[in-house]
């Protein structure tokens, strides 16, 4: 593959080698990081990644995502709530233990956390950094023509010694620095091979560099920049019109790409990006004009013409599109009652300081619980066996109304079938409240009693509400009755 | 069945190259879909959703699990073709309507939408909205941010927040309410209501009284705006009868103790 990946930077973390890419959640363990780094320089083999993210058990990794890219496609793999987006076709999306998708070739593959900013995209060959989004750009995106030019270096530039190198080390070196304290691989790595030309001959020779890379990365905190020229008069950078800059960055830049700032660490090696500055600015004749020195368009991919226009401009007819937000954001929020919640390995969703899954009874996994807009909280099954949906609330009787000064969605109003006029005109309610499920009497002549799960029968009292749980059979007016279900 | 009559119009507008609306008027299930994306792929959007409403209401007993079924359905049709033709990705439709159900053995309309296509519903001389947009300017209207005046006219209006033919399904808003004689519903798409204020729709809505009219008054008064959009605008009517005639006797329920008491005693 000859074109680097590129990635957004964000709060997940992404490590990448050519032609392969993990992303995991933000607080992804450390160590699980730099073996998946190893096994990445390594065997490169996503079977093998795969391997090292099971290995403390199925489901100690809630999300993830992987991809490989071969001239054959791309084989994606997905779990929980990451995202494959191929630019074409739909979208991987976790499925029980995971996805394993294959896209066919000449298709862009992205792997998206869903916390990725709006900031540029930046190349990367082989690292770890902390990005929102990481994958082969589409084609109108990043690829330039100097990638082709600097294939005809020889590899890669590398941080230390040829023959210090060895498969073992990296994963040492990633350990420690050179003091011996641990190093976080987000930090140590994330920079020191931005500078490696994209030739195929790369990954055979990944495993050559950056064991000590957090060495010389050290040294010069106010320069973050690790392939300062001096090192140059190392044997394995490239002999060319500009040594210092020619391997630094895959895509033609002139300015060299600097090494991603890893927002969350304290353990922060690098001060700030000095991309804004002329520091290295272009000092190759060869370079050509730097695609990177134009702004990003930070707003959609730049596939989609009817985002750019809709966000900008006069009337024109492009702006009058209408254009889904999911297409412009990864998430959409809306103004809909938003709750806590925790996922069961399932992948029902339960209120956050639930023990168990309220849908299957699965013990909830320890997890960072998440706001989600409420989803539908079961359904109510009428005696004839029709449903009412619990996504909103219920008015049932037997001309039911909304009762006054009803503010909020309004709730649904289900007319009962009682020739004989035991059910009141308005009954009962079953509102919803966050989690809760809770039926109240309107006042009605003959009553409504309420029988939850094991327990006797109750007679409600006139509008006071009473909590009721999935399994609980509701009697309106003695003749008619209904049973409160969760989905399955 | 429900003896609804009813009247619409579909029209491109005085702006636009093609039509991208498509209406359903069957017998029991009335719908507006506005289809959205490039390269003619809303007209193909709208469309799928209108072909799965109309086999809807080809059944005679539909429940409002259906509707929110077929508009699955809808769903996946337009993302199959999406990915069969890689220049509609981005499609997709609104779909807002009205459907006979029954609920309970007895007969329910089912106000259903996705997108910011809408379902007004006049009764007893005053007009309402059934459906809450699911739209930016909405949210931002929700939030108070902006007013219903501004939010015509906001940059943002075009944007919306669920639509058919999206990874996961959009979740189906679906309200169930029982019928009341002397009803009307109005189901449009955003065409008619970013020219029209819901006064001026309401003046028309609440004064013709005839819906094919009525439907075709509404998007005169559209195209006389401006129409810069698709204009659609169905009216179902649910018209009052004598047999209608609300009985208040209908209010009080007996206790159950005196109806035994009255059976046992002939």
């Amino acid at each position: 593959m000859d074109e680097p990946l590129t990635y957004v930077p964000g709060s997940a973390v992404a490590v990448c080698a050519p032609g392969i890419a993990v992303l995991l959640e933000a607080d992804a363990p450390a160590d699980l990081v730099a073996a998946l780094f190893a096994v990445l320089r390594g065997s490169g083999e996503l079977d093998d990644v795969l391997d090292e993210i099971v290995r403390p058990g199925l489901r100690a990794i809630h999300s993830f995502a992987a991809a490989q890219w071969s001239d054959a496609g791309t084989r994606v793999v997905v779990r929980g709530d990451f995202v494959g987006h191929p630019d074409q076709g739909e979208d991987v999306l976790g499925r029980g233990l995971w996805t394993d998708r294959f896209v066919p070739a000449g298709c862009a593959v992205r792997l998206d956390s869903g916390d990725g900013g709006d900031g540029e995209e930046l190349p990367l060959v082989c690292g770890v950094v902390r990005a929102g989004r990481i994958g082969t750009a589409p084609e109108a995106g990043y690829a330039s023509p100097a990638i082709r030019e600097s294939t005809d270096q020889p590899a890669v530039v590398s941080l230390e010694k040829p023959e210090a190198s060895s498969t073992d080390q990296p994963a040492a070196a990633a350990q420690e620095q050179s003091d011996g304290s641990p190093v976080e691989p987000g930090v140590a790595l994330a920079y020191a091979v931005l500078a490696a030309a994209p030739t195929k001959e790369l990954p055979a020779e990944a495993p050559t560099e950056h064991d000590a890379a957090a060495e010389p990365a050290e040294e010069p905190p106010a320069t973050p920049v690790p392939f300062v020229p001096e090192q140059a008069e190392e044997p394995w950078v490239t002999p060319g019109p500009a040594p210092t800059l020619t391997p630094a960055v895959p895509v033609a830049a002139s300015t060299p790409v600097p090494p991603p700032v890893s927002p969350a660490s304290g353990a922060m090696l690098i001060e700030s990006f000095p991309w804004a500055s002329d520091q290295y600015s272009a000092a190759s004749p060869l370079q050509p004009a730097d695609p990177w020195s134009q702004p990003v368009s930070p707003a959609a991919p730049a596939a989609e013409q009817p985002v750019a226009s809709a966000w900008s401009g006069p009337d024109d007819e492009a702006f009058e599109m209408t254009v889904d937000r999911s297409r412009l954001v990864q998430r959409s929020s809306e103004q809909t009652t938003m709750v806590v919640a925790a996922r069961c390995p399932r992948g029902h969703l339960s209120p956050a300081y639930a023990g168990v899954c309220r849908v299957c009874g699965q013990p909830l996994p320890p997890q960072q619980p998440f706001e989600v807009a409420r989803p539908t909280l079961g359904l109510l099954r009428l005696s004839n066996g029709d449903v009412v949906m619990l996504d909103r609330g219920v008015v049932m009787g037997r001309n039911p109304r909304l009762p006054a000064g009803y503010s909020g969605e309004q709730p649904n109003l289900v007319k009962l079938q009682d020739p004989n006029k035991d059910v009141s005109s308005q009954h009962l309610e079953v509102s919803l409240d966050y989690w809760h499920v809770l039926v109240s009497d309107l006042g009605s002549t003959n009553g409504t009693e309420v029988i939850l799960p094991g327990r006797p029968a109750v007679q409600l009292r006139p509008n006071d509400p009473m909590m009721i749980e999935p399994g609980t059979r509701v009697i309106i007016a003695g003749v008619m009755d209904f049973v409160y279900e969760v989905l399955g | 069945m429900l003896n609804a009559v009813s009247g619409a119009r579909t029209d491109i507008g005085l702006k636009r190259s093609l039509n991208e609306d498509s209406i359903v008027a069957g017998t029991h299930l009335w719908a507006v879909a506005d289809g959205m994306g490039g390269h003619a792929a809303g007209d193909v959007a709208s469309r799928l959703v209108a072909e799965s409403l109309r086999s809807l209401d080809a059944h005679l007993t539909i429940r409002p699990g259906d509707v929110v079924a077929c508009l699955a359905q809808a769903n996946e049709r337009i993302l199959d073709y999406a990915v069969q033709v890689p220049q509609a990705a981005g499609m997709g439709s609104t779909v807002a309507g009205l459907a006979q159900v029954m609920v309970g053995g007895i007969e329910h309309w089912a106000v259903f939408n996705v997108g910011d296509s809408r379902v007004y519903r006049c009764h007893a001389g005053g007009m309402s909205r059934a459906t809450v947009d699911h739209s930016e300017t909405e949210e931002l209207i929700m939030e108070g941010r902006i007013s219903e005046e501004e939010a015509r006219h906001h940059r943002l209006r075009n944007v919306i927040t669920r639509s058919i033919g999206t990874d996961p399904a959009p979740q189906v808003d679906l309200w169930v309410l029982p019928p009341t004689p002397g009803e009307r519903f109005l189901v449009c798409s955003d065409g008619l209501t970013t020219e029209l204020t819901d006064h001026q729709i309401a003046d028309v809505a609440l004064s013709v009284v005839d819906p094919d009219e009525a439907a075709g008054s509404l998007l005169a008064a559209a195209l006389a705006a401006g129409a810069r959009d698709n204009v659609s605008v169905i009216v179902v009517d649910l018209p009052a009868t004598e047999a209608d005639g609300f009985d208040p006797a209908d209010d009080i329920t007996l206790p159950r103790l005196k109806l035994a008491r009255e059976d046992l005693h002939g």
